[in-house]
């Protein structure tokens, strides 16, 4: 019994990261450009990234950096999470608008670095 | 658009010419079944793409990456399979068995790499003058992944006849390890496991997104910023069924002899 809840524990410690609090940011998709082109996160923290779609056809977020890809449906909002990482810039597109839809995350060490640029 | 369409083409399907290209090399296909294969895939492809919404808002908003995941996995499971099915099937069974693997692996793989591209193209074809562009990238991605799968078919097909059943199924191992592992960051990305920040970055040697970097991405599933799940799950998943692999076909081997004598 106290084998299963010990491996119970364990699984719920992999798994519960998404029950725990992290700040979140927006982002908006406008014709096939992103709103904020710029965000700024702290480093070292995990934050969920929340992606409205306003335009009429979808759109993939894609960032090779962050090693992040998800399709984005017209007219609808999805969110991806992102971090742990190093203070830097990291690119993302829109990757079937990536000459428009461009954008960075730039990652600061200072703490609390939720600034909206 | 046309060079959106020549990205998108290399990066969402050619790893299905890759696979066509490496399992013709070592599984006699016939064309009715090869065809239907394909036929099947699209379909299964359009059938999910209609799925989509439903499997978006699933378990709160994972559906769709956990589905993807999945099929990534059972694409890994498969092609470890076929590995072993030497050692499980008799020599009367084994053709008509891979075959059938072998269309499940295509109808798997079009599924979830093939929906993307379906995706951009539904979206996108009822836009003014995007047609031809979108025509004329298929066309060109079309010919760089067509070229590539038959290069890779001869490349497997002289190997299977080389070095027999175990070479060419350790190139299409490694492809299958390195698009499961790739997969990983579908689940990172909403959440569902934690990873750690990469480990190392290769970014000056193979970028990312150069020509070299899409190829090996899709061959051997290379990351210029790989996580430490990724490298603690790539070696393992390559290395313990060529072990396994190893040891049945040692212990087969013993027991006929057995038999034998």
């Amino acid at each position: 019994m106290f084998k299963l809840s010990r491996y119970f524990l364990l699984l719920l410690m992999v798994f519960s990261s998404s029950l725990l609090a992290v700040t979140e940011y927006e982002l908006v998709l406008k014709d096939h450009l992103f709103f904020p082109s710029r965000i700024t996160i702290p480093a070292g923290k995990k934050v969920k990234l929340i992606i409205h779609n306003q335009d009429d056809t979808p759109e993939e977020f894609d960032s090779f950096s962050l090693n992040r890809q998800k399709v984005i449906f017209a007219k609808r909002k999805t969110y991806i999470f992102i971090g742990p990482l190093q203070p830097g810039e990291y690119d993302f597109v829109g990757e079937y608008n990536p000459n428009s839809a461009r954008g960075t995350v730039v990652v600061v060490k200072e703490a609390g670095g939720g600034d909206v640029n | 658009m046309l060079i959106n369409t020549v990205i998108l083409f290399l990066r969402d399907a050619l790893p299905i010419f890759v696979l066509i290209g490496l399992l013709l090399g070592q599984v006699q296909l016939s064309k009715r079944v090869f065809i239907g294969s394909l036929f099947a895939g699209l379909a299964c492809s359009l059938f999910f793409i209609q799925q989509v919404d439903v499997l978006g808002e699933m378990f709160a908003g994972t559906g769709l990456e956990i589905t993807l995941w999945c099929l990534h996995f059972f694409i890994y499971c498969l092609v470890v399979l076929l590995g072993f099915s030497p050692l499980l099937f008799s020599s009367h069974d084994i053709s008509r068995v891979n075959q059938i693997m072998a269309c499940g692996l295509l109808v798997l793989i079009i599924v979830a790499k093939g929906t993307n591209f379906l995706l951009y193209f539904n979206g996108y074809l009822n836009q003014q003058n995007a047609l031809q562009s979108m025509l004329i990238g298929t066309l060109l991605g079309l010919g760089i992944c067509l070229s590539l799968a038959i290069l890779l078919y001869f490349f497997t097909h002289w190997l299977n006849r080389k070095n027999g059943f175990f070479a060419p199924w350790l190139v299409l191992l490694v492809f299958a390890t390195g698009q499961l592992v790739n997969a990983i960051n579908l689940l990172v990305q909403v959440d569902v496991i934690s990873d750690a920040a990469p480990i190392w970055n290769t970014q000056w040697l193979v970028d990312n997104e150069s020509e070299y970097g899409y190829l090996l991405n899709v061959l051997i599933g290379y990351a210029a910023t790989p996580t430490t799940l990724q490298i603690g799950l790539y070696l393992p998943l390559i290395i313990f069924p060529i072990i396994a692999r190893y040891w049945w076909n040692r212990i087969a081997t013993q027991t006929h002899r057995g038999e034998s004598q």
